[in-house]
C-alpha cells in the first residue's frame, strides 16, 4: 500500500504466536478486532478509551492499550494477550501464579490487564522497588482491591521470575 | 473514512494533496483513537494518513551539544535514551510523570508536540529548554518555537500539508532544578498544575508552568523579579513538602493547591500575561 486510499484494510496479523487474517476499518481498535473478530475475550474493554487499562496486551513485549491502539499498529508486530502467557507446561504464568496467591483478584475484570502491565514492567525492571511497581501500573484502574495486594503480587512475580532465570543458569 | 499508507515524504504530500475534508497524519494514534472513541472527531470525511513508515522522521541523534529527536520516536525510547544524560534530568522526570508506560509505549513525540495538550506533562520543560521544532513541507524545512506551534488548547499552528519531522532540544544546564506535576494515580488525570525552574550561572533562572487556559508558558516577569530570592523560596517549600509527607500529609495535594493559588496571587497582580 502507499498512496492508494482504502476505507477496508486486510490485516495479517501474529497474535499469540499464530497468524491471522481479518478485514476491519482504518478505525478498529486492537482491542475489537482480538474481541470480535478472533474471540480472544480475555482481553477486556471497560471505558474503550484509554483510561482504565483493562484492555492492556503486548505490543512487541511492551505494554499498550488495545482499545486506543489501530488494529493496523499490529502488523508486522507480535501480539501477546493473556490467552498467550501460559503454555502447555506452564498453564499459569509466574506473574499470573503471583496474582493468585498474592489474592490480588476480586472481580477479576482488570486482571488480565494487570498482568499483562506487570509482565512489561518486570522486563524492563526485573527488580522494581515499591515505587517503580506504582509507576509501571498506573495506567490500570481497579475498583475492587485496593491495589495493596496487587502492588504485592508484583514483587512476588518478581522473586519468581528471578529465582526461576537462576535455575536455568545454574 | 479513507486511509493512507505512504512511503517516503513525497508520496505524503502526494497524499495530503489529493485528500479532501478533514486529513490527519496518524503516528502512535493514542490521541487520534481516544477522540474517535469520545467522539470529539467525527469519522465521517476524516482521511487518516498513517506516516509510521516514513524513515525521515525515526532518527535520534546527537548534534552539536543538540539533541535531535525524530517525530515519530516512541516517548518511552525517548525516556530510555534520556537516563542518566546531563542536561536532561528535568525532562527525563516529567516523562516519566507523563500519562502511563502504556500510553508511553504507543505515543510519539511529535503526536505529543502536535496535540498541544493543555495539561502535557513535557510542555513546560521544553520551554525550559528553549526546545525547536523542525517542520517540514513540500517547500522545505523550518523552525519555529514552542509558543509559535502552540495556537490554543488541542490545536497546533501547522498548515495542511506541513508535518513536525523533528523537535530540536537543546541541554539545559542547571544547577538546581525542579519539576512539579505528579498525581498519584493517573489513569486518564492530567496534572492539574505543572511548573518545572531550572537555574544556572550561563542560563540564569527559567521558570515555565502548564495547564494554564492557553497552554504552558514561561513565567517571565517571574523570572526577572523572582532571580535570585525564588531558588530558595521554592526550596523552603519543597523541604516543607517533605515534612508534610513524612506526617501523612500526600505531597502532591499540598504541592497542587499550594502553587495554584501562589500562581493565582501572582497573576492577580497582573504579573503574568
Ligand atoms: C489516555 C491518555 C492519557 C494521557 N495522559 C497524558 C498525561 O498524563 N500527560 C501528558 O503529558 N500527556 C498525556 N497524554 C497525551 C499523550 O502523550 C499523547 O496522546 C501522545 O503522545 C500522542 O502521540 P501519538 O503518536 O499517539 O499521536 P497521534 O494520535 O498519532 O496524533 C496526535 C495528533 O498529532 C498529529 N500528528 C501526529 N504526528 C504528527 C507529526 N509528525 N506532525 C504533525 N502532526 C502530527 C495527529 O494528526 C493528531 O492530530 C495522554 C493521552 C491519552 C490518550
Ligand atoms: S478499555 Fe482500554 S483503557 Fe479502558
Ligand atoms: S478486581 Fe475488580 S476491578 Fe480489579
Amino acid at each position: 500500500m502507499s498512496t492508494a486510499s482504502v476505507n477496508i484494510l486486510t490485516l495479517n496479523l501474529k497474535i499469540n504466536g499464530r497468524d491471522y487474517c481479518v478485514s476491519c476499518s482504518p478505525d478498529a481498535s486492537l482491542s475489537s478486532v482480538l474481541r470480535d473478530n478472533i474471540g480472544l475475550s480475555g482481553t477486556k474493554e471497560g471505558c474503550g478509551s484509554g483510561e482504565c487499562g483493562c484492555c492492556t496486551v503486548l505490543l512487541d513485549s511492551k505494554s499498550v492499550k488495545s482499545c486506543i491502539t489501530p488494529a493496523f499498529r499490529a502488523e508486522g508486530a507480535e501480539v501477546i494477550t493473556i490467552e498467550g502467557l501460559s503454555s502447555p507446561v506452564h498453564p499459569l504464568h509466574p506473574v499470573q501464579e503471583a496474582f493468585v496467591e498474592a489474592g490480588a483478584i476480586q472481580c477479576g475484570f482488570c486482571t488480565p490487564g494487570f498482568v499483562l502491565s506487570a509482565y512489561s514492567l518486570l522486563k524492563e525492571i526485573p527488580n522494581p522497588d515499591e515505587q517503580d511497581i506504582k509507576n509501571g501500573l498506573s495506567g490500570n484502574i481497579c475498583r475492587c482491591t485496593g491495589y495493596e495486594t496487587i502492588f504485592k503480587a508484583v514483587q512476588l512475580a518478581a522473586e519468581k521470575l528471578n529465582s526461576s532465570e537462576r535455575e536455568a543458569r545454574e | 473514512m479513507n486511509y493512507f499508507k505512504p512511503e517516503s515524504l513525497d508520496e505524503y504530500f502526494n497524499c495530503i494533496e489529493k485528500s479532501e475534508g478533514f486529513v490527519r497524519p496518524l503516528a502512535g494514534g493514542a490521541d487520534i483513537m481516544h477522540r474517535l472513541k469520545k467522539k470529539f472527531l467525527k469519522k465521517d470525511g476524516l482521511t487518516l494518513i498513517d506516516i509510521n513508515v516514513l524513515s525521515d522522521l525515526k532518527e535520534l541523534e546527537e548534534r552539536d551539544g543538540e539533541l535531535r529527536i525524530g517525530a515519530l520516536t516512541k516517548l518511552s525510547r525517548l525516556q530510555e535514551f534520556l537516563a542518566g544524560k546531563a542536561g536532561y534530568n528535568l525532562l527525563h522526570t516529567a516523562l516519566g510523570s507523563s500519562a502511563c508506560s502504556q500510553i508511553r509505549h504507543q505515543g510519539t513525540v511529535g503526536g505529543h508536540l502536535a496535540g498541544c495538550l493543555p495539561g502535557s506533562h513535557l510542555f513546560p520543560v521544553l520551554l525550559l529548554h528553549e526546545a525547536r521544532i523542525e517542520i517540514v513541507s513540500p517547500g522545505g524545512m523550518r523552525e519555529v518555537d514552542l509558543d509559535t506551534l502552540q495556537k490554543q488548547p488541542y490545536h497546533n499552528n501547522l498548515k495542511k500539508n506541513e508535518l513536525i519531522s523533528a523537535l530540536i532540544l537543546p541541554a539545559l544546564p542547571a544547577k538546581k532544578s525542579y519539576y512539579w506535576g505528579e498525581g498519584e494515580r493517573k489513569g486518564f488525570c492530567f496534572a492539574p498544575f505543572v511548573l518545572g525552574w531550572s537555574f544556572s550561572e550561563e542560563a540564569g533562572l527559567r521558570i515555565a508552568g502548564g495547564n494554564l487556559p492557553r497552554g504552558a508558558v514561561r513565567f517571565r516577569v517571574l523570572e526577572e523579579k523572582l532571580a535570585g530570592s525564588f531558588v530558595p523560596l521554592i526550596d523552603c517549600l519543597k523541604e516543607e513538602f517533605h515534612f508534610q509527607e513524612k506526617q501523612g500529609n500526600p505531597l502532591s495535594e499540598y504541592q497542587k493547591t499550594l502553587l495554584y493559588r501562589f500562581m493565582k496571587v501572582i497573576k492577580d497582580k497582573g504579573e503574568i500575561k
